[in-house]
């Protein structure tokens, strides 16, 4: 969540964008060689975060990096980031994961379950906009709730290991993150960014 | 602390991946069903995509192998098995949980006009849909932990606010609430709860034994 320039980052994701739909039109495996290169680094670095092992990690992110191979027509630039599709094929694939390792526990017989679709149906929203504005939104949160909010999003740590590892009692670490939360949505609110 | 940040601190977890099934399957519902925090909702993973580009990475092992695994594919995927036909009322992602169809669940009656099915423990959370006849109250219970309650159809009213077809209620610990099923259309509901259910009043007494 550090400010990151915004006139390199809107280039990178024109570049990122450009390339899926080279993935899409042409098979481009350089193209391909690229995005991989750029972002199963960073999925794996994130999974770790979240709690995931070395090996899982590597499991998960090239698995989502093979549905950006095979799904790569799906992707829309006008509805996300390729870093935000990224995100939520990585997430969708994590859950996958760990529904199959439950289930396999509870019945070894149980076939795969549906995997989660890598994008949910959605509403046409000007992506650029949206993470311009977040990182807007973001700036007029204290930088305490800031950390609460990373912690709670990002760690995979739960709010009694938050308040653990912070020193704050439980009921202060819940009422802090549930107040940046929503002052985050108010903020973005304010802004008339929900009135899509 | 009111339900609205309840509410956005759920949907946080949602994007974040972090939910217990049950109620990743309870906000997903919500989301197919209303409109209302889908731009919160995209809001968010946009700020976990933005986040990636923030991340210290780690280097990629056998990364040439990896690429011709993936080259090796062919382009598509397989297509999806397409989904059941199932009750309207249900959303894909609760049909999906549910495996199976309202009426081929096993209900059962607990006064009349009121029946539910409790579809067991997972994730640690009890997952449980109730079926009220309009006009009922649904049985009031307190909660040692959170419940959560997605309006399938119907609606119903709590001290706290109506809730209607796609709408989430919240219950804290220590809220005793007495929610009512609107008159007219039966009310459906999909409710999970991170503890075990603690019936109060004289029909709780009656039933708790029953319950647990």
């Amino acid at each position: 969540m550090s400010i990151a320039d915004p006139g390199r980052m809107a280039s990178e994701r024109d570049e990122f964008a450009d390339l899926v739909e080279r993935i899409a039109r042409h098979r481009d495996r350089e193209a391909f060689g690229r995005l991989f290169d750029h972002f199963t680094p960073r999925l794996e670095a994130y999974l770790i975060r979240l709690g995931s092992d070395a090996g899982s990690a590597e499991e998960l992110a090239q698995e989502a990096m093979v549905t950006l191979w095979r799904k790569a027509a799906l992707f829309d630039r006008t509805k996300s980031s390729v870093g935000t599709w990224l995100y939520r094929i990585a997430r969708n694939r994590r859950i996958d994961a760990h529904r199959r390792n439950r289930d396999a526990a509870l019945d070894p017989e149980e076939p795969l379950l549906q995997p989660s679709a890598p994008e949910d149906a959605d509403e046409i929203i000007d992506a650029r906009r949206r993470e311009d504005k977040i990182r807007v939104a973001l700036a007029v949160l204290p930088p305490e709730q800031i950390e609460l909010v990373r912690l709670a999003f990002y760690s995979g740590l739960s709010h009694s290991q938050i308040a653990e590892q912070s020193g704050l009692p439980l009921g202060t670490v819940k009422s802090r993150i549930r107040l940046a939360f929503s002052r985050l949505r108010k903020a973005l609110e304010d802004d008339g960014l929900t009135e899509f | 602390m009111t339900s609205t940040d309840a509410l956005d601190t759920l949907l946080a977890g949602y994007v974040a991946g972090g939910l217990p099934e049950p109620a990743r399957v309870l906000v997903a519902s919500h989301l197919e069903i209303s409109e209302r925090n889908r731009p919160f909702v995209r809001q968010l993973e946009a700020m976990a995509g933005a986040e990636l580009e923030t991340i210290e990475p780690i280097p990629i092992r056998h990364r040439d192998e990896r690429l011709a695994r993936i080259f090796a594919l062919t382009a598509d995927e397989p297509p999806r098995a397409p989904p059941s036909r199932h009750d309207p009322r249900l959303p894909d992602a609760l049909a999906r949980f549910l495996g199976r169809d309202l009426p081929d669940l096993r209900w059962r009656t607990l006064l009349p006009g009121v029946r539910e099915c409790r579809l067991g423990e997972t994730d640690g959370c009890e997952a449980t849909l109730y079926w009220i006849r309009g006009g009922k109250p649904i049985p009031a219970h307190t909660h040692e932990g959170l419940e959560l309650t997605l309006v399938l159809d119907g609606a119903f009213s709590d001290g706290e606010g109506r809730y209607g077809r796609g709408e989430i209620a919240i219950a804290d610990d220590e809220v005793d609430h007495r929610p009512i099923a609107e008159p007219g259309t039966d009310c459906l509901c999909f409710a999970v709860t991170d503890a075990p259910l603690r019936l109060t009043g004289p029909i709780g007494r009656f039933f708790a034994p029953f319950m647990r």
